[in-house]
């Protein structure tokens, strides 16, 4: 015995004192990591609990199976189906009756990874909060969802027909996937809590622009609408914020109806805010249209129509566009100085182009172009029947 | 009374005494450690303490968790030297053996650039592959090629970085509390595409005071860039290592990141500061890049190595999906300090030396030598690694190209 501890002894003490360390550290810091996984669910619990006020406890619920919903993106560039990471019960008290709710959605504003949470609250079907709790957005845009814009969520009623967000200049994508998260979210509540969302039996058959150059400022969009059972024809003026701004045809809607308008006619895709007519002069002929272009930056195009009005005899072009910020590599320098791609398009489309190309390296401003091209476009053919 | 040298040269110095021999070193190394040890006790135990956030025990975690480290590798050490050497299988042997073999070191460094909720048998793990692969497999103290330290860090974050996240990671009870962190350290945030901007940097975290000082998220003991100047310091002061390694390492890192951050329209010092005070550098330059076995040994090879360290850690810090270059650059490096060594020492006797003149003598023009050529190559290596490095991480963070941004900028 003593010949095996002589020879074996020192060996076997490190490798006890080695276990003993190894068992015993394995110990404590698994017990940190529980005190800190537990610290982590207050704090995250402290979180949801703050945008509910008066509630003390937090659960997180399984969701009901509702069917994938997809949502048109700003400015028509596409679909996306949103989804729901976590939902939570709120409780005022230890009492079983849940007060509010939150919903964390994913949603895709300028990119994808924007998840935001709405809190609900059960009673009143109101929205009591919203948070952001990640979003990779150009933080120069995003930051101009300022608190005015986050203020419309305020008791926000769950049940208007015409739900929608207010979207904030310079941040449309981002204002966008608010709405996105919100109508989502309202759908998983509504199969949750059994709360029906209003509805109304509406066919959207038309909106446009309005080319009327006494009242295209004010109510530059015309709605054509078939609601009801007994399929009311309805066509309306629409502001830039998609409102009921004046009776075209038919008898003046009911609220309800106004709101479902609005919806229908932000979600159709066919006409954008971020193109509009400034002002027509009868004597001069001059029409001025403007665009947003890249940067939230305007195009301003005055273009002076010919005497039969189908056609334009000279244009002007005003633009804050500035192509080295979007695509530098002197991208002036080899293409021309700003309004290049502007006055580029234009002529294309006086040289009866079909099709008005794009110039590459310049694709938001020639995207913002080809919009109020196709606006220019429009005005003759309404007002002098050009092509 | 003044002491003077009555024999011939060379004499000893204080430095290569009996007295201060590897011992000694040793010994300076770890009182270095000292400041930036206490600090992380400091930071993540009892300002976590103070704020309400852990218990009194454990409070003491941070320093239980270090010196885990430095014990586990010790035992390592001892455990290797009583199995393969029959010489040291006493207690007072094995002692002596171990007092100068810097058993502690390797544990201590890795614990102390691992995240505080790294489970203590992933620690283990790291020992094992740092002690026992990258030292003693080698020859032990003086003939390991690769740190030690650093080749257990990378073992563990190439193999286990999820097991340490999902064990709570790298923030403190009170840091896992502040929504504005994102649940992530600044180096986090680069590597999580927040942009170049101070807002999402720096901000998140406080300012650069914060940063300085080191009451932001980060690995245990690397935060602090106000405790690891005290250690630099006191290791200078003590000859334990070279003063202008760590301002070489450091300044290339600042220099190419001020550039990168030109590129990508991050103007002013606020990047170059993030960067340097930001992640490790700050730790590996005074303490891994400075290690005297795996780093080359004349002054103009360390010089060159710090060089190299600092591109290639902006290279694999920015352009690499892992946030913390550091510690690939140190050991990639390592791999060539051998010919660093010497190459820097044919260059140094080769074009350091004084030409002698004698009167009268006709003067003659001298050759291009190998030294000059390898000198250039040298340079132009580090050049065009430090070009690509700048040049593709800055286009990474900005969506527009990169050539004329800097140009405009600079000029």
């Amino acid at each position: 015995m003593k010949n095996i501890i002589a020879k074996h002894g020192l060996a076997a003490g490190i490798v006890i004192l080695f276990a003993l360390v190894f068992v015993f550290g394995g110990v404590y810091s698994r017990y940190m990591t529980a005190q800190i996984e537990a610290r982590a669910n207050d704090g995250a619990n402290a979180e949801w609990l703050a945008m509910y006020d008066g509630a003390t406890r937090v659960e997180e619920f399984n969701i009901a199976d509702i069917a994938q919903k997809a949502y048109p993106l700003a400015d028509g560039r596409g679909d996306f189906t949103p989804s729901i990471l976590a939902a939570y019960k709120l409780y005022a008290t230890d009492a079983d009756t849940a007060v509010g709710v939150i919903y964390v959605v994913e949603s895709y504003g300028k990119f994808a990874g924007v998840q935001i949470a709405f809190a609900f609250d059960l009673a009143t079907d109101t929205v009591v909060a919203v948070k952001v709790i990640a979003q990779a957005e150009t933080p120069s845009y995003y930051g101009n969802l300022d608190s005015v814009f986050f203020a419309q969520f305020d008791d926000m009623p769950l049940d208007d027909i015409g739900l929608s967000v207010d979207a904030v200049a310079g941040a449309t994508y981002s204002s966008k996937s608010f709405e996105i998260a919100l109508l989502f979210a309202r759908e998983q509540y509504a199969a949750d809590f059994g709360f029906v969302i209003p509805s109304i039996v509406m066919t959207l058959n038309s909106v446009t622009y309005n080319v009327d150059p006494a009242t295209f400022v004010a109510m530059p969009f015309i709605a054509d609408v078939t609601y009801g059972e007994d399929d009311t024809n309805v066509v309306v003026y629409l502001d830039s914020a998609f409102e009921y701004a004046g009776l075209v045809s038919g008898v003046e809607p009911a609220a309800d109806v106004k709101a479902a308008i609005k919806s229908f006619a932000a979600s159709a895709g066919t006409v954008s805010a971020n193109v509009r007519f400034i002002e027509y002069d009868d004597e001069s002929r001059e029409l001025v249209i403007e665009a947003v272009g890249y940067g939230s930056l305007t195009i301003r195009v005055t273009a002076t129509l010919n005497a039969a009005l189908d056609g334009i005899d000279t244009y002007e072009v005003d633009s804050h566009q500035s192509y080295d910020n979007e695509y530098n590599e002197g991208y002036n320098h080899t293409l021309g100085e700003v309004p290049y791609v502007e006055e580029n398009m234009i002529d294309q489309y006086l040289a009866d182009e079909i099709t008005i190309d794009g110039v590459a390296g310049a694709s938001v401003t020639s995207a913002a172009m080809q919009k109020l091209i196709a606006l220019l476009d429009l005005f003759l053919l309404e007002i002098g029947g050009g092509d | 009374m003044a002491r003077f040298a009555n024999a011939k040269g060379p004499y000893l110095r204080m430095t290569d005494s009996p007295s201060y021999g590897t011992g000694a070193i040793q010994r300076d190394f770890l009182i270095g450690l000292l400041p930036v040890i206490l600090f992380a006790f400091y930071k993540n135990g009892v300002q976590v303490y103070l704020d309400g956030n852990i218990a009194f025990l454990e409070m003491f975690y941070p320093l239980v968790f270090i010196l885990t480290g430095g014990l586990m590798s010790t035992l390592l050490e001892a455990l290797y030297f009583v199995i393969t050497d029959k010489s040291v299988r006493t207690m007072k042997a094995l002692g002596k053996k171990l007092a100068v073999s810097y058993a502690a070191i390797p544990g201590l460094l890795l614990a102390m650039i691992m995240p505080l909720y790294t489970p203590v048998w992933v620690l283990i793990f790291g020992c094992i592959a740092g002690t026992l692969v990258a030292k003693m497999l080698f020859g032990g103290f003086g003939y390991n090629i690769f740190n030690p330290a650093l080749i257990g860090y990378i073992a563990v974050a190439f193999t286990l970085y999820g097991v340490i996240q999902n064990a709570g990671g790298a923030l403190n009870a009170s840091e896992v509390l502040i929504d504005a962190a994102g649940g992530a350290t600044p180096l986090g945030a680069l590597v999580e595409g927040e942009g170049l901007t101070y807002a999402a940097l720096v901000a998140p975290y406080g300012n650069l005071l914060d940063f300085f000082v080191g009451t932001i998220p980060g690995a245990l003991a690397e935060t602090s860039a106000l405790a690891i100047l005290i250690s630099y310091v006191w290791l200078v002061a003590r000859k334990v290592i070279k003063w202008f390694v760590p301002v070489v390492f450091v300044g290339t890192v600042f220099v190419l990141s001020w550039f990168i951050g030109l590129i990508a329209g991050a103007e002013g010092l606020w990047f170059p500061l993030y960067s340097i005070l930001s992640g490790g550098l700050m730790f590996g330059a005074v303490f891994m890049a400075t290690e005297p076995v795996t780093t080359p040994r004349n002054p103009l090879g360390k010089i060159v190595f710090a060089l190299f360290l600092g591109v290639f850690t902006v290279l694999f810090r920015f352009v690499g999906d892992f946030a913390e270059g550091v510690a690939t650059a140190i050991v990639f490096m390592n791999i060539f300090t051998m010919p660093i060594d010497n190459w820097t020492a044919i260059i140094r006797s080769e074009l350091g030396g004084k030409e002698v003149f004698v009167k009268g003598a006709p003067k003659v023009k001298k050759p291009v030598s190998k030294a000059l050529i390898k000198g250039i190559i040298l340079a132009v290596l580090i050049l065009l690694i430090a070009l690509y490095g700048v040049l593709k991480a800055g286009g990474m963070f900005t969506a527009s190209g990169w050539i004329m941004p800097l140009f405009g900028r600079l000029f």
